[in-house]
C-alpha cells in the first residue's frame, strides 16, 4: 500500500428515522456511489444480501447486526480491513472512497477516533465528511432528550434537513440556530442539495475564520445541552509547533473526555518560514495533521462539555502563544 | 465509552516540514516544551534516543516512546499531575 493515497471515509449519520437509508438508496440508484464501498449497519432496508456484493456499481459490506457506536467494537475495524483486503485481492470492484452509514444511536465521533487511532487503518484511510441528517419534524424534540443526537451534531461537517414538507415553517431556522451553537463548524446544506457528500464545503480554516466567527457573535449565550460550549483559539503570530503539540497533548491527556472536538488551522513558525497544518481531534485522539498550501493564521474551534471555553482560550494563550488579553476572543456557551 | 487512553503520535514533529527532516531537533524542542508544562510537579523531560526521558523530583526516571506515554509518566512521577487549565492568570 505504500505510496497509495489514503482512501477517504465519509460517515452518514442522523437521528432515528431521519431518512438515512432513504438517502442511501437514492444515492445508489442515481449512481452517486459508483466508486464507493458502502458499510451499513443492517441490510434489511437495502436490496442486497449478506455478502460483499455490488449493486448499481456500489460495493456494499456488512458491519454487523448491532450498532457501531463503540470504538472497541471490532466489527467496524474488521469490516474496513476486509474491504481494503478484498480490494487488493481483486475480490471486489475497486473503490476510492468508503461511506459508513451508522445506526441512529451511533456516535460518529467515536468512529472517526477509531480510524485515527488504529495504526493499520490510519495508514490507509483518512477522515472524510460527516453528514448528519436532521428530521425537521422531530429534530427539536430529539435534540432536547437525546445525547446521541447531540453527539451527531457535534461530529458533523455538514447537516442536511429532511422531512421538510411536514415541518412547521420556523423549524429550520430554530434548529439552525441550535446547531450553530453546538457546532460552529457544521455547514447547514441548502434544501436543493441532491448529494450532501458532493456539495462543496468551505475549507475548515475558512469556516473557522468567517462562518464560525459570525455565528459565535450571533449565538445566544445561554447554557443548554449539558454544558456543551464552543470556543475559538486564535493567535496574532505563527506559533511554535512544539509548544502547541505539548500543550494540546497534555490538554487531551487530562481532559480528553470533555473536549469533544478540536478542528482548525495552525500557522507554524519555523526556520524563517511560516507553514500551516489542519489539526483535528476527537476526544483523546488526534488525526494526522494535514499540510495546507497557504498559511492564513491560526484559528481553531474547540467544542467541550463541562469546560469553560474561556479557560481553554486562556490556557492556549499562556502556554502556546504567550499573548495576553481576551478582547479579541469570541466564545459562546450553549 | 471509547476505551482509548490517547493517541498523539501524529502530533509530533513530523507535522512540521523543517523538523521532520531533523527528528532529533524536533524531539529536543518537544521535550523542552513538555518540561515547562511539567515543571510545577518537579518533573523534567529530555529527549532520549527515539523517545523521551522523564525524571521525577526524587530522581526516578522513566523512558517513554511518545507523547501519550510521556504524560502518563509525568503523572506517575510528579508531585502533582499537570493541568493546563489550572493556574489561570
Amino acid at each position: 500500500m505504500s505510496g497509495e493515497a489514503r482512501c477517504p471515509v465519509d460517515v452518514l449519520t442522523g437521528f432515528l428515522g431521519a431518512g438515512k437509508t432513504s438517502l442511501l438508496r437514492r444515492l445508489i440508484a442515481e449512481g452517486a456511489l459508483r466508486d464507493t464501498a458502502v458499510l451499513v449497519n443492517e441490510f434489511a432496508a437495502l436490496p442486497v444480501d449478506d455478502r460483499l456484493v455490488a449493486i448499481a456499481g456500489a460495493p456494499v459490506g456488512l458491519i454487523g447486526e448491532g450498532c457501531i457506536c463503540c470504538v472497541t467494537d471490532v466489527n467496524l475495524r474488521a469490516a474496513l480491513i476486509g474491504l481494503l483486503d478484498a480490494r487488493e485481492r481483486g475480490a471486489m470492484p475497486p473503490f476510492s472512497r468508503v461511506l459508513i452509514e451508522t445506526s441512529g444511536l451511533a456516535d460518529p465521533g467515536a468512529i472517526l477516533a477509531a480510524l485515527a487511532a488504529d495504526p493499520m487503518l490510519k495508514a490507509r484511510l483518512s477522515a472524510g465528511r460527516v453528514v448528519t441528517l436532521v428530521d425537521l419534524m422531530h429534530g427539536e424534540a430529539t435534540l432536547d432528550d437525546s445525547a446521541e443526537a447531540i453527539a451527531q451534531i457535534v461530529a458533523a461537517d455538514a447537516v442536511f434537513f429532511t422531512k421538510q414538507a411536514g415541518a412547521d415553517s420556523g423549524a429550520a431556522a430554530r434548529l439552525s440556530q441550535r446547531i450553530a451553537s453546538l457546532n460552529p463548524l457544521a455547514a447547514i446544506l441548502p434544501e436543493r442539495v441532491e448529494d450532501p457528500f458532493a456539495w462543496p464545503l468551505p475549507d475548515a480554516g475558512g469556516v473557522v475564520r468567517h462562518r464560525a466567527l459570525r455565528r459565535f457573535e450571533a449565538a445566544p449565550a445561554e447554557t443548554r445541552h449539558g454544558g456543551i460550549a464552543a470556543g475559538l483559539l486564535t493567535a496574532a503570530a505563527p506559533v511554535e509547533w512544539s509548544r502547541f503539540a505539548a500543550w494540546l497533548s497534555l490538554l487531551l491527556h487530562r481532559h480528553g473526555n470533555a473536549i469533544l472536538r478540536v478542528k482548525g488551522e495552525v500557522a507554524i513558525r519555523g526556520d524563517g518560514a511560516v507553514s500551516a497544518v489542519m489539526v483535528q481531534s476527537v476526544r483523546h485522539v488526534v488525526h494526522a495533521p494535514e499540510h495546507l498550501a497557504r498559511a492564513e493564521g491560526t484559528a481553531l474551534v474547540v467544542i467541550a462539555r463541562g469546560l469553560a471555553p474561556a479557560a481553554i482560550e486562556d490556557s492556549f494563550r499562556r502556554h502556546v502563544t504567550g499573548e495576553v488579553g481576551v478582547d479579541q476572543q469570541e466564545r459562546v456557551a450553549v | 465509552m471509547c476505551g482509548l487512553c490517547g493517541s498523539f503520535t501524529d502530533l509530533q514533529w513530523s507535522a512540521v516540514p523543517t523538523l521532520a527532516a531533523r527528528p532529533a531537533l524536533g524531539r529536543a524542542r518537544l521535550a523542552e516544551a513538555a518540561s515547562k508544562l511539567a515543571a510545577d510537579g518537579g518533573v523534567r523531560v529530555s529527549a532520549w534516543g527515539q523517545g523521551f526521558r522523564v525524571t521525577g523530583p526524587t530522581g526516578r526516571t522513566e523512558l517513554v516512546g511518545d507523547l501519550a506515554a510521556l504524560w502518563a509518566a509525568v503523572d506517575r512521577l510528579g508531585r502533582a499531575s499537570p493541568d493546563p487549565l489550572e493556574n489561570a492568570s
